[in-house]
């Protein structure tokens, strides 16, 4: 296969744009959302010691972190529908796409509640972290396989798309407060 | 080209003018220009005197601090400004209390328009400054005097493993802040859900790699930011940084232990445990935490075990120092930001009081090429720290320097002075403290004061020092005159300082 077949080949298998906004809003939707929830709950001791301009500043460093982080959750399901056969996950894309990133960052949040407070990894942790990845999949099956679940959960998806529209431009506004606080010394 | 810092250009300027730059580099290499002589600032976090033998402690924790101090002047009454790093670490770096530079929330920063004030600026140019914390909250304060310092090490410096991020940014306090102490911290679950995971993952994987047959309770680590270390290298380091500096130089070191977690070397683990010392018994507090005696007892064993730690490797230190030729050279000044309580049913320093371990910190400090031992016994505090520096540095102190002198070094001695410790951590930093304790130290009394704790019931206690250094008899309601006078000079100074945030 030549360059072109190769690129042909990729091209094909990648999801179009409404599908990737659909998932990325959800993704953005959960990644800001904790980011959020922990902000406002240091907020009030915050409050009492930092400036406003100061605590824009730090939800700036913290929204690049999330930009970042929602990119790279939005490789996952990138990366399987490229590498999965096409009736596996890339048929309903969003659908099964939704169902990946929701899991996955609600076992990252298990996960986090499990490990803080700790020093070292619990005791059989990789066994849940197997059984979380078999639960996984096993729902992702299901929803490619229940009609009414996989058109819920895309019309989800394509709702949860306006919240790119309030945080991609926070997150680029955040670039700039932190480029200029670094690069200009402002 | 390299990057030229105002600094580093004004330093150039001043050399090249003056003709020093000939002098600068003989005192480099070991010389010593009296009047601007190197200082080295060596503070131990939660380090209390109280549990040091070199104070009379029954327990042998520190022959290496007695041996040193055959060198050095010993201050027997040096308090705190504050009760944890924060405020303590602030007064230390300003000069003035608590209620006047106003760190003194968790994790609090030096109040904006004093930014000026500050230890490193007030060297001036001709002194090469660095600053060194491994701790994050006292990182977060150096780092806002950093374009005042020549160098501003990261809390990573000189360990094994660690996980700090905001350092590398040019705009290190605020990317401290939403990095290290918001998006990854270690105390709840990141803010970080994907990142802030794997990080975890990551920090626990490569700890759990690092041999630790020599401590018992794990490697040395700081609390809520990622740094894990070996005290002995980070000695090293010290060493090697301090004998390759150039002169005149002034550096501000701030060591984690033994602040808790308690490690220490196989070698002291246990040492305490049989030997029936037993302090004496205290009743618990309305604001302590509410321990049980034994488990009081239990930290006191583990911070005993770690002093010991600190005091052997504290050793090697000095003597590694002396070898290097950088105590004919240098002040060095050995201190604390705060000290650490273990009675009245509290372990540690996460309280609003202000009994004498908390507040009661080591002050010694050798002089270059000192041989023997002077004792102080008048009042001092950490807010002397500053102007004292400056007089070594032969350096004017400003008027707004809530401090003296130190005795012994240009200073009175002062016994009836009055001197402060603030804890104010439920108070808004720019408010009038509604929230607080106030030690006032003054004579051989000291007056605790409570406000707005007991449900905004004012509360005090008064203890006598000279016949009651375990403040177990309050006198507060049998030595009414006294009381009032100082509670009366408490309020005048209290309300000066309020007096700003008043009008807000």
């Amino acid at each position: 296969m030549g360059l072109m077949g190769w690129k042909s080949w990729f091209t094909s298998r990648l999801p179009s744009m409404g599908q990737l906004t659909a998932v990325y809003g959800v993704i953005v939707l959960m990644v800001y959302g904790w980011t959020i929830y922990w902000y406002l709950w240091k907020l009030p001791s915050w409050l009492y010691f930092l400036t406003l301009g100061e605590l824009l500043v730090t939800f700036s460093y913290a929204m690049i972190v999330n930009f970042i982080e929602s990119l790279l959750i939005l490789l996952v399901p990138v990366l399987l529908g490229l590498l999965l056969p096409h009736h596996w996950f890339r048929e309903r894309f969003v659908a099964q796409g939704v169902v990946l990133v929701v899991l996955l960052l609600i076992a990252l949040m298990n996960y986090l509640n499990v490990i803080t407070g700790l020093q070292d990894f619990p005791p059989g942790l990789g066994g849940k972290v197997l059984a979380a990845i078999i639960v996984i999949a096993f729902l992702i099956f299901l929803v490619g396989r229940i009609e009414l679940l996989s058109k819920v959960v895309g019309e989800i998806g394509n709702r949860a798309t306006i919240f790119i529209y309030i945080f991609l431009p926070i997150s680029v506004l955040s670039i700039f407060v932190v480029l200029i606080r670094n690069v200009l010394r402002f | 080209m390299a990057d030229i810092s105002r600094r580093d250009f004004l330093k150039i300027a001043a050399s090249s003018l003056s003709g020093a730059a000939l002098s600068r580099t003989l005192t480099g290499l070991g010389g010593l220009d009296s009047s601007h002589p190197n200082i080295i600032l060596l503070l131990f976090d939660a380090l209390t005197a109280r549990n040091l033998s070199l104070y009379g402690y029954p327990r042998r924790t520190s022959p290496n601090f007695e041996r040193f101090a055959e060198r050095a002047t010993i201050f027997h009454r040096y308090n705190s400004s504050g009760n944890y790093t924060v405020p303590g670490v602030a007064s230390l770096l300003t000069g003035v209390y608590p209620w006047t530079h106003r760190a003194i929330n968790h994790s609090g920063l030096v109040r904006r328009d004093m930014l000026d004030r500050n230890i490193f600026g007030l060297l001036g140019d001709e002194y090469n400054c660095t600053g060194f914390a491994q701790t994050g909250w006292a990182s977060f304060i150096l780092s806002q005097f950093r374009k005042d310092m020549d160098t501003y090490l990261s809390p990573a410096e000189f360990s094994i493993l660690s996980h700090i991020f905001g350092d590398g940014f040019p705009d290190t306090t605020l990317a401290l802040r939403g990095l290290d102490d918001f998006m990854f911290k270690m105390e709840k679950s990141p803010s970080s859900l994907v990142l802030g995971s794997l990080e975890r993952t990551l920090l626990y994987r490569q700890a759990n790699k690092i041999p630790s047959k020599d401590y018992p309770r794990g490697i040395p680590r700081t609390g809520a930011y990622p740094v894990y270390f070996l005290l002995n290298e980070v000695f090293d380091g010290l060493v090697k940084m301090f004998r390759d500096q150039s002169s005149p130089s002034f550096s501000y070191v701030h060591l984690f232990p033994p602040h808790a977690p308690y490690s220490p070397l196989r070698q002291f683990y246990g040492m305490f445990w049989n030997d029936k010392y037993f302090p004496p018994s205290k009743p618990k507090h309305k604001l302590g935490d509410g321990y049980d005696e034994r488990k009081v007892y239990i930290g006191r064993l583990s911070y005993d075990e770690y002093l010991a730690t600190v005091d052997y490797e504290f050793g090697r230190f000095v003597d590694s120092l002396g070898a290097a030729g950088v105590l004919d050279n240098s002040y060095l000044i050995i201190t604390s930001d705060h000290g650490e309580l273990f009675e009245r049913g509290c372990k540690g320093h996460d309280t609003p009081l202000l009994y004498d371990p908390i507040i009661h910190s080591p002050l010694l400090i050798h002089a270059p090429g000192q041989n023997d031992r002077r004792d102080i016994y008048a009042p001092v505090n950490s807010v002397d720290i500053l102007p004292t520096v400056l007089r070594l540095a032969g350096k004017p102190i400003p008027d707004w320097c809530a401090g003296k002198i130190l005795p012994g070094f240009g200073g009175e001695e002062d016994y009836e002075r009055s001197t402060y410790s603030v804890e104010a951590k439920l108070n808004p930093a720019f408010a009038p403290l509604k929230t607080a304790t106030i030690a006032m130290r003054k004579g051989q009394y000291k007056l605790i004061y409570y406000k707005g704790y007991f449900g905004g019931e004012d509360w005090y206690e008064l203890y006598d020092h000279e016949h009651d250094l375990e403040e177990l008899h309050n006198l507060y309601n049998s030595e009414k005159t006294l009381a009032t006078q100082m509670k009366n000079e408490l309020f005048e100074t209290l309300q000066a300082a309020d007096q700003e945030f008043s009008s807000r």
